[in-house]
């Protein structure tokens, strides 16, 4: 405090704007008098995050995401707006900082209403984006949406039929009148792509050179497969049976998966250079030790295990299956991985299925001689349970129809128009700037938490659409004004306004007007300018 | 039809606002003035009148939407006939507001979420504070104020303001008053004195001249500080020592009159001796007895209370007209702005003030010369002064007692601090809810201007001064300085990040000077004695005397100037003469939202800057309210949250939502909810929000909760085990009736819920399913056979 007042004394008996020079990190930089320490750390390339910061606008000081420690002074403070001083001494990344930081996100998440991805996306086992896929269908975008499905689900006709949709009991809509029949419109999906000409076929990255041994032709061996191959690296899977599809083929009844969609899936993984050894059981006509030595990888997906697999392996076991590390699948010996029914906890097909993907994941990056991590889990806020009141506010963007039920019963699927009338009732719970959003970005860079502090209570969650290409989600909102600012600036006649002050602090339109009388001109500076999905376009893509 | 009715409607309006515009003007900065202007007209801001504004003024609808829903005193809905104000102060907490505003609600039937009796007649409001907290609990009725107020009173009290109003239709008497009869008579007018009935006295004085034909002249007086006895008169006989009645009442006035002066004719002695026969008569016969027994300046209790004190900043207290210059000037008042303009050079009154060590008074106790002197160094020909008199802390009125008792006094060093920094416009901002404040320090302005003490060229020596008046709207944000700026500036109050500091860059971007009126009042005594004679009070750091308001659970409260320095205990004991009603002593919560509570332990801990700062609590702007054994410390730490979570701008993360956090958890508390997780959470937040906070408002809304937590832990522990050991938390009491009880359906008869069936001669019970614990039962029961546990 001394020391700035005295640096500040300094500055006011010489006016006239000068340099100055400050340490950052440890780094000598020259600036103009005029500085803020956010240019100054610019100027050396420091990157400090920001939310309420924009170039060009008032210093808002609201969101305290960029703060930095002052040393002489032994302080934290906001580089966005605090002046540089001769002789200061900054670091901007120590841990003062960041614990200052993730502080400031979780409080900022605590207030926050709103999903990241959506209940239904992260109740998928395999993660697929499935509000995604559902808008692609809406717009009869179907190589679109296949595109979506088989990112995640390389069995999805197969799926369609079995799965037990986890992602249906997560679906908000429920809480209106049904869910959404997610699992159908993914049949649907797989069902146009397999009746084309040339199905849907992804990219294979360039060939690594590496071969990998697959033990188990079943949903984890298969999916691992059409992973790995897209990954450049070489697969061949062993299995006991005269043919692949393991539960699949063998546990399920015919009038619930027929063998010939079955079929047409597995020939898309082949179709992508997969070689199937079948007849080979494992103990008995191959050993592990056998195909560690011939392969550069080994995939155990074999179902039941079968004690006597493993005689004479490094390979333990626990009561319930293969012992693996629960996020990187890697058993103990390295190179080695397992999954599905093997490690005890895929009964699900399309858990086992996602297996299949992560252990795809895992073993490319052993067989690129990285790290092993497994795929990484992304920063989600959630908003939790749906309250009173709160379905009429998705629904402004949903069919009021209830669930459509296919002419030729569920069983045959659903036609082109029949998906797309089923996929008007999605909610689209999940955020628009998934990829954008500045919060979610931080908070994972943070690890922050959003359930470090509850309130008894959230706001109810409000989605205004009032404009032709403006969506308003209050809840989403961190109070930083720039949207206030840039409608001032830009002259708009009414313009955005912040209502209320303390925590029921809000924008809004002044005198109640429509959003779209608020933004007549800058509805594109201000998306692009809200740090979060607070204000957001309409139209998705 | 309608719609003619509506253009017509239309046209009245538009007529009504550029007639409030003209008045005020167009620029963008006048938004608060005019928003003001229109409430007065309409009693709310119609959404028609606000989009009016807008066309005709630079004034955009954002910022007008912005700016009215961000200050308190604004309202966008009509409201009922007469506003109601509770106080919500903390005084006015610790004395039971919060079932005064429950009776009012259920008096006049007003449901929840509403504020307005049905009828349209009544809207009810609670109010931060109205600063007449040695009165507390107080309530305000339009311009009708009244002084401790008990929830079982509420309908009395409404009774008596309609009685009121339909007498003040009356025209009162403009009498000139003979002045040759010597003498006078003294009556405080500061808000308290006014609120307990002062101005009722004066009345009653002007109609006993009327009736007894006793002219002597009536002198209204500023502040005399010991609020705890208002309203106070003091009569002062020619060639007689004076003397002091207090609280006096309309109908002791003619007694005491009487005693002092005799009527003129002999018709009149005779009838006023009969009179003063029967009246004493019916005096006697009451039994809580109205007759005032005159107090001697020497009484040992006004010697205690006003023994220990130092008057500075309140120099003449009680004596002074706070409206008479010549009287002011007669008492060596502009002596020292003469000697500033006419020996002195700004050098020589900047370095007086630095050796005085005169600091801030309004809370962090910034030295004051060096910051006009920051002032005084920049560049520009411009340059501003601003008094901040937006005093919102809940339980202070010192700004209040200043700005109304010695107006001249603050301009004077207003005038002064002017010259040396080179400022030639400046601004008193004053809370809205200080009406007379504002009127008072209105009034000063213009006599100072037409007597060359402000203006062109002040007395003759080529220095000029122009003073402005704003209005605060209701945000105690606003006492912050850079949130006080933006608010002369027409904005919304957030504050920004300092440096830039106001000295260098502050109203319009100019360097500005903001300091506390208390500091501006001290100024001319400093320049006038010397820096010396200033700094020999006071300790080392802090020198000099500081005015605090006393109040709370004690025996004399009031407006109290003491040197720094003094023990808590001093002032709690010899000044206030300890806790009322025989408590237990149990902590003073000094200096607000912003302080912290120092328990009874610590009361020999020094009053002053440091060692206030040392244990936890602030100077803050010198609100110190006593509290007793009845108060729960967990209570009082939601109380302030409350507040602070109220009164935060919402500009930045930690404030906006750390403030939520911690006054969520300690509901949680309150209602027996809480548990070992809490408590910690609490604690963290609370570090966490004072260290991230953008401003003080943010920066020291956690001290009361950390120094309550530091002392008072157990408490806390107490009521994670369901236990409210000052029997206040409401989820964890119960009242209940002993077989003490005689049957006598008093209880009964008072509680306002109706929860205590009348059993005439046998033991009451309570329902606990309709009982609010509004504790009258307990109040009113003359055996004691109400208990709580």
């Amino acid at each position: 405090m001394r020391d700035l007042q005295a640096g500040l004394s300094k500055r006011s008996c010489d006016s006239d704007m000068r340099s100055v020079k400050i340490k950052i990190n440890n780094k000598e930089v020259t600036v103009p008098a005029d500085s803020t320490i956010l240019d100054a750390a610019g100027k050396l390339n420091i990157g400090i995050p920001t939310l309420c910061y924009l170039n060009g606008f008032e210093r808002l000081t609201s969101c305290m995401i960029c703060v930095v420690h002052e040393i002489n002074s032994d302080r934290l403070i906001p580089s966005c707006s605090a002046d540089v001083i001769e002789g200061m001494r900054i670091e901007t990344d120590n841990e003062k900082v960041r614990e200052a930081r993730k502080d400031a996100l979780d409080l900022l998440l605590s207030e926050h209403v709103g999903d990241c991805e959506a209940p239904c996306h992260r109740a998928c086992p395999a993660h697929m984006n499935i509000p995604l896929m559902i808008r692609q269908i809406e717009e009869k975008r179907f190589e679109d949406a296949i595109i979506t499905v088989k990112k995640d689900i390389a069995l999805p006709a197969v799926l369609g039929r079995i799965c037990h949709a986890p992602c249906e009991k997560g679906c908000r809509r429920k809480s209106y009148d049904s869910p959404v029949s997610i699992c159908h419109l993914k049949r649907f999906v797989a069902d146009v792509d397999l009746a084309q000409d040339s199905p849907y076929r992804p990219e294979l990255k360039k060939r690594s050179g590496k071969k990998v041994a697959i033990v188990g032709a079943g949903p984890t061996g298969l999916s691992a497969a059409y992973y790995l191959l897209q990954n450049g690296h070489a697969c061949f899977i062993y299995d006991q049976n005269p043919q692949p599809g393991g539960m699949l083929r063998y546990g399920v009844p015919d009038e619930k998966l027929p063998k010939s969609v079955l079929d047409l899936e597995i020939g898309r993984i082949s179709e992508l250079g997969a070689e199937f050894r079948m007849g080979h059981s494992l103990g008995k006509h191959i050993g592990i030790d056998e195909l560690r030595h011939e392969y550069d990888a080994v995939v155990l997906a074999v179902g039941t295990v079968d004690p006597g697999m493993f005689e004479n392996s490094e390979v333990e076991l626990t009561n319930r299956g293969i012992k693996v590390n629960r996020k990187t699948f890697e058993t103990a010996v390295p190179g080695v991985f397992a999954g599905g029914n093997a490690v005890g906890e895929a009964r699900m097909a399309i858990r086992a299925a996602a297996h299949g993907k992560n252990i795809a994941y895992s073993a490319s990056q052993f067989l690129r001689g990285l790290t092993v991590t497994g795929p990484s889990q992304r920063f989600n806020s959630v908003m939790g349970k749906i309250r009173d009141g709160e379905a009429d506010e998705f629904m402004k963007e949903a069919g009021k129809h209830g669930q459509i039920i296919p002419e030729g019963g569920f069983e045959n699927g659903y036609t082109d128009v029949e998906a797309m009338k089923e996929s008007s009732r999605c909610f689209h719970c999940d955020c628009r700037k998934l990829d954008s959003c500045k919060l979610r970005q931080y908070s994972e860079e943070y690890s922050a938490n959003q359930h470090r502090y509850k309130l008894n209570g959230r706001r109810k969650f409000e989605r205004i659409i009032q404009h032709d290409q403006v969506i308003y989600e209050p809840g989403k909102c961190i109070k930083c004004g720039l949207c206030v600012q840039i409608t001032r600036k830009a002259g708009e006649k009414l313009g955005l306004a912040f209502v209320n002050r303390g925590f029921d602090v809000r924008v809004e339109t002044p005198f109640n007007e429509p959003l779209r009388q608020g933004l007549i001109k800058t509805a594109k500076k201000c998306i692009e300018a809200c740090p979060t999905a607070a204000l957001s376009w309409r139209d998705r893509s | 039809m309608s719609l003619n009715n509506s253009k017509l409607e239309e046209q009245i309006i538009a007529s009504e606002v550029d007639q409030i515009v003209e008045k005020i003007g167009t620029s963008a900065g006048g938004v608060i003035p005019i928003l003001h202007a229109i409430q007065k007209k309409y009693n709310y801001l119609p959404e028609s009148v606000l989009r009016r504004v807008c066309e005709i003024t630079d004034i955009t609808p954002a910022a007008i939407t912005g700016i009215s829903t961000f200050y308190s005193q604004f309202r966008h809905t009509p409201i009922g006939e007469h506003i109601i104000r509770v106080c919500t102060g903390t005084a006015c907490h610790v004395k039971g507001s919060e079932f005064v505003y429950e009776t009012f609600c259920r008096e006049l039937s007003i449901g929840e979420g509403q504020d307005t009796d049905p009828e349209g007649q009544f809207t009810l409001q609670k109010i931060a504070c109205l600063g007449c907290c040695t009165i507390a609990p107080v309530v305000q009725i339009d311009d009708v104020t009244y002084g401790h107020v008990k929830s079982d009173g509420v309908s009395n009290i409404l009774e008596d303001f309609l009685h009121q109003k339909s007498r003040s239709s009356e025209p009162s008497s403009d009498r000139k008053i003979d002045p040759d009869v010597g003498g006078e008579i003294k009556v405080g007018l500061g808000s308290c004195c006014i609120a307990s009935g002062s101005s009722r006295v004066q009345q009653a004085l002007e109609s006993c001249f009327a009736e007894t034909g006793v002219h002597t002249q009536v002198k209204r007086v500023g502040c005399v500080g010991m609020c705890h006895r208002t309203p106070l008169l003091e009569v002062c006989p020619p060639n007689e020592e004076p003397v002091l009645y207090d609280k006096v009442k309309p109908e002791d006035v003619k007694n005491i009159v009487l005693r002092h002066y005799k009527p003129k004719t002999l018709r009149q002695r005779i009838k006023n001796a009969a009179f003063n026969f029967i009246e004493n008569i019916i005096v006697d016969s009451r039994s809580n007895g109205f007759t005032r027994h005159p107090i001697h300046v020497r009484d040992p209790k006004v010697e205690a209370f006003l023994g220990r004190q130092q008057h500075i900043a309140t120099e003449h207290s009680g004596q002074l007209d706070p409206l008479d210059l010549e009287e002011y000037r007669s008492r060596e008042g502009f002596k020292a702005l003469e000697q500033c303009l006419t020996t002195l050079s700004p050098d020589e009154i900047l370095d007086q003030i630095k050796t005085s060590g005169l600091r801030g008074r309004g809370g962090a106790g910034y030295p004051t010369g060096q910051k006009w002197e920051m002032t005084r160094q920049e560049k520009d020909d411009t340059k501003f002064i601003i008094c901040n008199g937006d005093e919102g802390d809940p339980g202070a009125f010192m700004d209040r007692m200043i700005l109304e008792s010695y107006p001249f006094r603050v301009i004077e060093g207003m005038v002064i601090a002017a010259c040396a920094i080179g400022a030639h416009e400046g601004y008193f901002y004053i809370r809205a809810e200080y009406p007379l404040a504002v009127q008072r320090v209105k009034a000063a302005l213009k006599l100072c201007q037409e007597s060359g003490l402000l203006g062109e060229n002040i007395l003759g020596s080529g220095v000029s001064l122009k003073l402005n008046i704003m209005e605060g709207a209701g945000a105690f944000v606003c006492g912050e300085e850079t949130a006080l700026i933006a608010s002369i500036e027409g904005r919304r109050g957030n504050p920004s990040f300092r440096p830039p500091y106001p000295a260098q860059k502050g109203l319009w971007g100019h360097p500005t000077l903001v300091s506390n009126c208390e500091t501006f009042a001290t100024v001319p005594w400093i320049i006038r004695k010397g820096p010396e004679a200033f700094n020999a009070f006071g300790t080392k750091k802090s020198s000099g005397t500081k005015v605090f308001s006393l109040a709370g659970k004690i025996v004399r409260g009031g407006l109290i100037e003491v040197p720094m320095g003094i023990t808590i205990q001093e002032i709690v004991e010899d000044i206030g003469g300890g806790i009322e009603d025989g408590r237990e002593f149990k902590a003073v919560q000094i200096g607000g939202p912003s302080g912290g509570c120092v328990p009874a332990e610590l009361a020999h801990t020094r009053v002053d800057f440091e060692d206030l700062t040392k244990v936890g609590a602030m100077m803050g702007s010198g609100g110190l309210l006593v509290l007793d054994d009845t108060d729960c410390m967990v209570d009082i730490s939601r109380y302030f949250l409350t507040f602070t979570c109220n009164q935060s701008c919402g500009k930045c993360t930690f404030c906006r939502i750390g403030t939520k956090h911690m006054l969520h958890i300690l509901e949680k508390i309150c209602a027996g909810k809480g548990n070992q997780e809490d408590l910690k959470k609490l604690e963290e937040i609370a570090r966490k929000t004072k260290q991230g906070s953008l401003c003080g408002l943010g920066k020291t809304a956690p001290n009361p909760v950390l120094t309550t937590l530091a002392y008072f832990k157990e408490e806390y522990e107490a009521h994670l085990n369901g236990i409210c050991p000052a029997k206040r938390c409401k989820a964890l009491i119960t009242y209940s009736i002993t077989d003490e009880c005689i049957g006598c359906t008093i209880c009964a008869q008072r509680c306002p819920t109706n929860s205590i069936p009348i059993t005439p001669y046998n033991r009451h019970e309570i329902n606990q399913e309709t009982c609010t614990k509004c504790g009258t039962c307990r109040q009113v029961c003359p055996n004691e056979a109400v208990i709580v546990t």
